[in-house]
């Protein structure tokens, strides 16, 4: 209005601005602010929560903090695997450094890093905005705050950030059981893998506040949870066993020139794992740089047909159910047996041997034949009690089953396969176990290779040795060890017997199987030895396996040295496990075990003085002068302490039966005499030495009855 | 009606109120700057003082300068008003030139240590310039060559100029306070009319031919906010003024000046304000400026002098439309590039001119006639 006004007015021109023009745009102002206005009310105060929630979502973040991993420590305490904290990523930015300043930079950083100015420089070469120049640079106290003067001198150039290193200080010593955690400090293998969750401990979280470009800003009083360090783990495995047991195996393999080996030692009455190692070794430090093969634990993971070590089984088996007596005499085809279309074969021929030595010598066609005394499905489940087939739980990753086929796809010559330790595949683990039931009186036991975890929040977790099955009655283990005993005292494993101790062991030479082409190569071997000592009471247990030794290949040459070099090392540094009244006892072990004589016809007084001397105890069935009867027949092992159960009577009868007399390896007059004396008539074939009687010795016959007995005029086996 | 002849400086005292509000405004910027600028701040300088230093030496010197130009008689201005126009023209015209060369939107000279920022001593050459001439040419003004033209071009030269940069923003808020002054001054309203259709029509062209402004365009008509694209800022801003709430999260506190606000301590300002203070502190920022306006345009009234009243109505006008532009872009809905909040953006040349150009305004208010003379001017 004014503005019409001002333009009829001639003096308008004079005037200042009118306040009618001055309102207009004012009021253009208002519009503008009262839309402003609105916007604020919208924003701020109805929209208000959704606005605050995605801001701060934005904004706001948590961040893991992470937890120390535990640590991993043997029996006695020794660690085999730690984390670091005094441990920096250092990193730089190339671009960064200025011209002017990278020679100074280079230098400094050299000396504190101690990297050649070379390396330094090529490392900064890598790439020209972010280079690492050490992942894990451990620290003292010294370079630590020398460090840390770079830091603040070159930063945004040079950072430091601290990290965990995981550390081995035991090096490649028990390294494949431990296994290897990643540089993320995430366990990948053996214990470390299996136990991740326990070791890793919880990671803390904090509320961080981070800028649009992900930047962390620091500010205070901001919610945090710290991080709870991973919990502890206690091995059995022994440091110092181990290092003795990976020193020897790897010794055994240069000497026989094999490709790799096994070994394993535990405790056979608790099932613990003392050292367990497989040769190729590797270094956790370079971890990249070793084969699967050398970082893998092989006697957990690996399954190969073991041979004869296995014949404990098939023997069990026999005589629990009393199928033979150990005085049965086969007759061993003197090297030689067709089977189905198959030869089996020894390696050293045998005509006639008994039921002992067929295992003392480790004859394959005689455990076949006495196998037959078994039905597959026997054979079978015995296999399969002894825990073959199976995996034993121990905490490894891949552990390996073993191939069995059940009985109902064996072929004609799959038992006798078996009983010689073929057509099965077993790993040295489960081998240890077997004959870990064998020398703890017929218990089955689960490996042992934790003995303890402390977990994050402190709750304290002790493994007891725990039972699979009991597999074997203790009198069947207790033959089982004399057998073993004798394979050691004078059959195939003499070169693991150590001087005053009684070892008892078996040896085991296996094809090697050809996985190319099928079948077994002519000539390549695995070799093995498995024992334990004192045979009777027996605290160490041994597995040495070695894969196809170049020069010699007998279990018994190749890895019986081995066991037995071990076994030595460990009585010494061990000696503190064991009394001195157990070890005088070992001294005298060699009586401990006896073949009862026959006590049957004599009188009682000799007799008593005879069990008195083999330190066995008597009970008598009723009363006489003279023994009539012996309840464990002639020519069985017993114990030292073993009660035997004598029967009584006033007088000797005249039997109508008389018991045929072993006459073998006698000659044919002393032979004849026995026969004679005993009421038997001979009937002889050949000349020289007895080698085969029929019946054989301890069966009865009539009085008068003939027996044949077989001589040759060379002498047979040596004993 | 009656036409006040007597020039008379100590007939009123400078307006206090005015400078009350600056000095508030000012202080209220340096501590928001302090903050919202503090990321950058550390990421450009190493330090987080580094830019509110920045900030409180253009203060000083701004205040400086203004009690210089607040002494200085406004009519003095009246000389410098043409070789200050093509000054400003000169030094856009080596703004655009450096640009050409160095092949990137330049908006600064670089004066040893400080950067200038020509456009912002355009907008006020211009209005120096609109005021002198059409106080020059009182009489003649209702010709179309006089009254717009002249005045006009003066004002489209340097927009055109600025919208090469390419400033957008400034270059239509230097047109439209021209065109806001032209209308003050009494150019009659028809011509007026006649020459805003062109500039609307050239504000069309000028975004159909650049297709970034079309997609802003586009984003505006389809009402939807693109949060990850062209629309990131704006609603960055939202986020800033809504996490405020009614009263703020307290002094420093800001998560927005986290680099998720980019600008947060110049353009964006006011949403750190509102983040920091909450509706009330956004509120009181802008009840400031509206007094400020009223305050300036109540100067202008009563300025007894037709240049000085033109002038005084001219700073008001940028200033004011520099604020309100600044706080409707940040609460609003229409993505598009910012513009300095008047006394609080972080910028040397900004702040140091603004504050001179308020001195100038005191010192027209020391020439009112406290609206004794005017009966219809009772309220301003």
């Amino acid at each position: 209005m004014s503005r019409r006004r001002n333009s009829s007015n001639k003096t308008i021109s004079r005037d200042p601005v009118t306040r009618g023009k001055l309102v207009s745009v004012y009021l253009g102002f208002l519009v503008i602010a009262s839309y402003v206005m609105f916007r604020l009310v919208t924003l701020q105060i109805i929209n208000h929560e959704e606005y605050a929630s995605n801001a701060e979502n934005q904004v706001l973040g948590t961040e893991s903090i992470p937890a120390a991993r535990g640590t991993i420590r043997d029996v006695n305490g020794k660690i085999l695997a730690v984390t670091l904290s005094n441990c920096f990523e250092v990193t730089a930015h190339p671009n960064l450094i200025k011209e002017d300043e990278k020679s100074e930079f280079i230098d400094t950083l050299s000396t504190v890093l101690r990297i050649s100015k070379q390396e330094l420089r090529k490392r900064l070469n890598q790439h020209p905005k972010f280079v690492y120049i050490d992942k894990s640079l451990r620290v003292d106290l010294e370079s630590d705050s020398l460090l840390r003067g770079l830091e603040k001198k070159y930063s945004p150039a040079l950072a430091l950030r601290q990290v965990f290193d995981r550390d081995y200080p035991n090096g490649r010593i028990a390294a494949q059981i431990t296994g290897f955690a990643n540089y993320e400090g995430e366990g990948i293998t053996g214990i470390e893998g299996v136990f991740n969750d326990v070791l890793m401990g919880i990671p803390g979280e904090e509320v961080v506040v981070k800028d649009a470009l992900g930047y962390e800003i620091d500010l205070p009083d901001l919610p945090k949870r710290p991080a709870l360090p991973g919990g502890k783990i206690s091995l059995t495995i022994d440091v110092d066993v181990q290092a003795i047991v990976e020193e020897e195996l790897a010794r055994g393999v240069e000497e026989s020139a094999s490709v790799g080996g096994m070994a394993i030692i535990t405790e056979p009455r608790t099932g613990a794992i003392l050292s367990m190692c497989s040769f190729p070794y590797y270094d956790p430090k370079d971890y990249g740089k070793y084969s699967t093969k050398a970082r893998k634990n092989r006697v957990v993971t690996d399954a190969f047909e073991a041979g004869s070590v296995l014949k404990i089984v098939p023997f069990a088996a026999l005589l629990q159910t009393k199928r033979i007596s150990v005085y049965d005499l086969v007759f061993c085809e003197n090297g030689r047996w067709k089977i189905a279309d198959r030869f089996i074969r020894d390696s050293s021929p045998h005509a006639y041997l008994t039921a002992r030595d067929v295992l003392v010598f480790s004859s394959n066609i005689g455990t076949a034949k006495l196998t037959e005394n078994l039905s597959n499905k026997e054979l079978f489940t015995w296999m399969r009690s002894f825990g073959f087939n199976a995996e034993t739980g121990v905490p490894q990753y891949g552990e390996a089953e073993g191939l069995l086929l059940n009985p109902s796809d064996w072929s004609l010559v799959t038992k006798a396969n078996l009983s010689m330790g073929h057509a099965i595949s077993v790993s040295t683990l489960q081998i240890a176990m077997a004959y870990g039931a064998v020398a703890n009186g017929g218990d089955l036991m689960e490996p042992l290779l934790v003995k303890e975890i402390v977990s994050p929040q402190g709750d304290v977790q002790e493994f007891k040795p725990q039972r699979v099955r009991n597999c074997m009655q203790p009198s069947t283990a207790r033959a089982l060890r004399m057998l073993l005993t004798e394979a050691v005292d004078r059959g195939t494993g003499t070169r693991a017997k150590i001087e005053n101790v009684s070892v008892a062991g078996k040896t085991g030479t296996a094809q090697l199987v050809n996985l190319k082409k099928g079948g077994y190569y002519q000539d390549r071997y695995v070799s093995s030895f498995a024992g334990f000592l004192p045979a009777d009471q027996p605290e160490l247990l041994g597995v040495i396996v070695l894969e196809d030794p170049q020069n010699q290949y007998y279990g018994g040459t190749v890895a019986a040295p081995v066991f037995n070099r071990i076994m030595k090392r460990l009585l010494v540094s061990m000696s503190d496990r064991f009394t001195e009244e157990e070890a005088a006892k070992w001294a005298s072990r060699e009586k401990d075990h006896v073949i009862l004589p026959e006590f049957v016809n004599m009188p009682k007084t000799l007799v008593e003085e005879r069990i008195n001397q083999l330190g066995l105890h008597v009970r008598y069935e009723e009363k006489g002068k003279f023994v009539l009867a012996q309840g464990v027949p002639e020519g069985s092992m017993v114990c030292e302490g073993d009660t035997i159960v004598l029967r009584l009577g006033e007088s000797i009868p005249q039997l109508a039966e008389v018991k045929v007399p072993d006459v073998r390896q006698k000659t044919l007059r002393e032979a004849i005499r026995l026969l004679s004396a005993a009421g038997v008539q001979p009937e002889i074939k050949g000349e020289g030495v007895v080698q085969f009687q029929h019946p054989p010795p301890g069966t009865m016959i009539k009085r008068g009855n003939s027996c044949t007995i077989t001589a040759t005029l060379k002498k047979g086996r040596d004993t | 009606m009656k036409k006040r002849t007597t020039i008379n400086e100590n007939d009123s005292k400078a307006d206090g109120v005015l400078f009350g509000i600056v000095m508030f405004l000012a202080i209220a910027g340096l501590i928001t700057v302090y903050s919202a600028g503090s990321e950058r701040s550390v990421s450009f300088y190493g330090s987080p003082h580094a830019i509110v230093i920045r900030q409180a030496i253009f203060l000083i010197l701004g205040l400086g300068i203004l009690f210089l130009t607040q002494k200085v008689p406004y009519q003095w201005w009246r000389f410098a008003a043409l070789p200050g126009w093509i000054l400003s023209v000169g030094l856009l015209a080596v703004v655009l030139i450096i640009g050409e060369v160095t092949n990137g939107a330049g908006r600064w000279i670089q004066l040893g240590p400080v950067k200038f920022q020509p456009s912002e001593a355009a907008k006020f050459a211009t209005i120096l310039f609109v005021a002198a001439w059409s106080s020059k040419n009182q009489d003649n003004l209702k010709d179309f060559r006089y009254g717009i033209a002249i005045p006009l071009a003066a004002a489209l030269i340097p927009a055109l100029m600025i919208l090469r940069q390419p400033d957008l923003s400034t270059a239509f808020l230097l047109a439209m306070v021209a065109i806001a002054l032209i209308f003050l001054s009494g150019a009659k309203l028809k011509h007026l009319v006649l020459v805003a259709l062109p500039v609307l029509g050239g504000a069309v062209l000028a975004v159909i031919f650049k297709p970034y402004r079309l997609t802003r365009v586009k984003t505006i008509l389809a009402g939807e906010l693109d949060r990850y694209g062209d629309g990131y800022q704006l609603y960055q801003s939202w986020l800033g003024f809504g996490r405020g709430g009614l009263f703020g999260t307290g002094p420093y506190e800001s998560y927005q000046k986290l680099r998720f606000l980019p600008d947060a301590h110049t353009d964006f300002i006011y949403s750190v304000i509102g983040e920091e203070r909450g509706f009330i502190g956004a509120a009181i920022i802008l009840v400031l400026f509206l007094i400020f306006i009223w305050r300036g345009y109540r100067i202008s009234a009563r300025c007894t002098d037709r240049f000085g009243s033109l002038l005084a109505a001219g700073i008001t006008t940028v200033i004011g439309m520099y604020a309100l532009i600044n706080m409707t872009i940040a609460t609003g809905k229409v993505p598009t590039t910012g513009l300095p909040l008047p006394f609080i953006s972080y910028g040397g040349t900004s702040l140091v001119l603004t504050l001179a150009s308020v001195g100038i305004l005191l010192n027209i208010s020391k020439f009112t006639s406290n609206g004794k003379i005017q009966s219809s001017n009772r309220g301003w």
